[in-house]
């Protein structure tokens, strides 16, 4: 396309050593891409159909995952639970989206300190999640733990401090709070980006106009960032099926299977010593034909809102 | 702030909540610091208090002596740092070379197979997949390279990942007038590559360069799963953390986690406006 026609067509000693050329610096990439990606996800549809006898290596064909699947999603509470929280950790990544765009809305109208708020933000971002999920974990820590300590000195009886991660109800709520905790600082800076690209005129518009702060907000700023919020609203449903670090490190799953999600449900398989690793394949196939269409179907939805805002 | 406006009264309620939620990030580091220069049984005694005397015992463990505590000589200090610098940098190095030539060829060679590549790529990251990881780890045990540096390489380089997309579009909008005159003066299409068009792409090679380098510098979950004989400094805190608690030794901890974080935070405030700016740039152009 940007190429001269004439070389291409004349010499073709040129034309051989630029096919070579090609060729090379795209070998490496593609072998990547065809071994680590393509042969990995058709193999996990074949691991799914079948079953390896752990004392002869044999493989067998079956269809017994998938059989198991239904049955344990009809009959056991735990893959309903790992799906039910991975809806709520969707749900609560849409919060974050719009408490990370207020937020870069108070940054955008000039708050005062907001470089500084702009790198703190972004600490959990560039600092190990080990460290910052053992930090939270210390917070809520029953026996050195600030917030009990303090609780206990405001008079409330050690029987009655809460559990925090031992306790089953607030064991995911936590989770849920830590992913708010670290994840502003990210779509803060890409929001912000937006916003600071908007035309200067539109804002000066709205301020003669005497527009409200909120107003100018929801009517002219969601509006004009359309194209880049969508990104961020399609991230929850990658979210929803991708959150597991957290979960692994926070409370492994604990207690009980309260804080399972399906990502925790495949990826720990792989992690533990029974390596199911058949039954992980299948799982996560299963869950990818429920994740697909959603992500088609929500991109359909905020491409639908973008063209009513013109965008 | 360069600037200053006048005073405006409705942002004083933004700035509270902003300054609290900035305090909530930072204090958690201030109890960490603290507790790491008491000793364990002064800090399980008063978690919160300032200690009697500030001994600097566990950096010094932490610093020398972490294998001999913790009775794992993969532990030590110098060993994680090396094996979390190696990977991490020749990851990045290996990968950003691999994106560059893949997105270059992409972006700047017409020839067959090009679109469909193209399109493949894009279709194919589209398609969440949730559960490629128990395939991965078939792969990577039958092929004998779990715990192997080429291993971990050739798991991670991958080309059409990450900031493939940013790097085709860069290289797209390089003007080819530059080759063109490379060219008829005999130029290899090696050459103009090399000289003309990575020095071109320089700035945005070495701003993605840099959020992939935190990114693997931070990584836990792959290392942890294909790499963990050879621990770095992210999965050993896990070990650390294990002992660490199992002996009620936290002081010993929290030095650990400000010592393996202090790097990253020197890097970070060397870094600071290119990283922010790229994370920008990244998330505008998808």
């Amino acid at each position: 396309m940007t190429m001269n026609p004439s070389i291409k067509k004349k010499t073709t000693p040129r034309e051989k050593k630029r096919r070579i050329f090609i060729v090379s610096m795209l070998a490496l990439p593609v072998l990547q891409w065809l071994v680590f990606f393509a042969y990995v996800n058709i193999n996990s549809v074949l691991m799914s159909f079948q079953s390896i006898s752990y004392s002869t290596g044999k493989i067998t064909w079956t269809l017994k995952n998938y059989t198991r699947f239904f049955n344990e999603l009809t009959q056991l509470p735990y893959i309903r639970g790992a799906l039910k929280n991975s809806f709520i950790a969707g749900l609560n990544n849409l919060l974050l989206v719009l408490i990370s765009l207020i937020l870069a809305y108070f940054f955008y109208k000039k708050i005062p300190g907001r470089s500084i708020f702009r790198v703190v933000y972004f600490l959990p971002s560039i600092i190990s999640i080990v460290v910052y999920t053992m930090v939270f974990k210390f917070i809520f820590d029953t026996s050195i733990g600030p917030i009990n300590i303090v609780l206990q000195k405001l008079g409330v009886e050690a029987t009655n401090l809460p559990a925090w991660f031992g306790d089953t109800h607030l064991a995911f709520p936590l989770i849920m709070l830590y992913c708010l905790w670290v994840g502003t600082g990210y779509n803060i800076i890409i929001l912000g980006a937006a916003m600071e690209n908007l035309p200067e005129s539109v804002m000066e518009y709205s301020k003669l106009e005497g527009v409200g702060k909120f107003r100018e907000l929801f009517q002219i700023v969601i509006p004009m960032i359309w194209p880049t919020l969508s990104v961020a609203f399609l991230g929850c449903i990658t979210v929803m099926f991708s959150l597991f670090i957290q979960v692994s490190l926070l409370t492994g799953g604990g207690p009980g299977n309260s804080t399972y999600t399906v990502a925790y449900m495949v990826n720990s398989l792989v992690s533990g010593y029974s390596s199911d690793l058949e039954w992980g394949a299948t799982m996560g196939l299963c869950f990818t034909v429920i994740a697909a269409p959603m992500v088609i179907i929500l991109k359909k939805i905020l491409d639908k809102v973008g063209e009513h805002f013109g965008c | 702030m360069k600037a200053r406006r006048k005073f405006d009264k409705s942002m004083i309620l933004p700035f509270i909540i902003c300054t609290v939620y900035a305090l909530t990030l930072v204090y958690p580091f201030v109890y960490l610091l603290i507790g790491s220069f008491n000793t364990p049984l002064n800090f399980i005694s008063d978690p919160l208090g300032i200690p009697k005397e500030f001994q600097l015992q566990n950096f010094k463990d932490v610093l020398f002596r972490l294998d001999e505590i913790t009775y794992d000589e993969n532990l030590s200090l110098a060993k994680m740092f090396l094996n979390s610098i190696t990977l991490s940098v020749g990851l990045t190095l290996i990968s950003m070379a691999l994106q560059s030539m893949g997105a270059y060829v992409l972006a700047k060679y017409d020839f067959r197979g090009n679109k469909a590549i193209y399109l493949t790529i894009i279709i194919a990251s589209m398609i969440p997949t949730v559960g490629s990881l128990p395939a991965t780890m078939r792969l990577m045990t039958s092929a004998h390279l779990t715990n192997t540096y080429i291993g971990m390489l050739c798991l991670q380089s991958g080309a059409f990942g990450g900031c493939f997309l940013y790097l085709h579009a860069y290289f797209k909008s390089i003007s080819w007038s530059y080759a063109e005159v490379a060219m008829i003066d005999g130029a290899s299409d090696f050459s103009v590559f090399t000289r003309i068009m990575v020095p071109l792409a320089g700035k945005a090679i070495k701003t993605y360069g840099i959020i992939c380098f935190l990114g693997f510098w931070n990584d836990y979950w792959l290392p942890s799963l294909f790499y963990n004989e050879h621990p770095t400094l992210a999965v050993g805190l896990t070990y650390i953390q294990t002992y660490a608690t199992s002996q009620a030794n936290y002081p010993l901890l929290f030095a650990a986690m400000i010592t393996i974080i202090v790097p990253v935070l020197i890097l970070f405030a060397c870094f600071q406006k290119q990283l922010l700016g790229s994370v920008a740039e990244g998330g505008l152009k998808e």
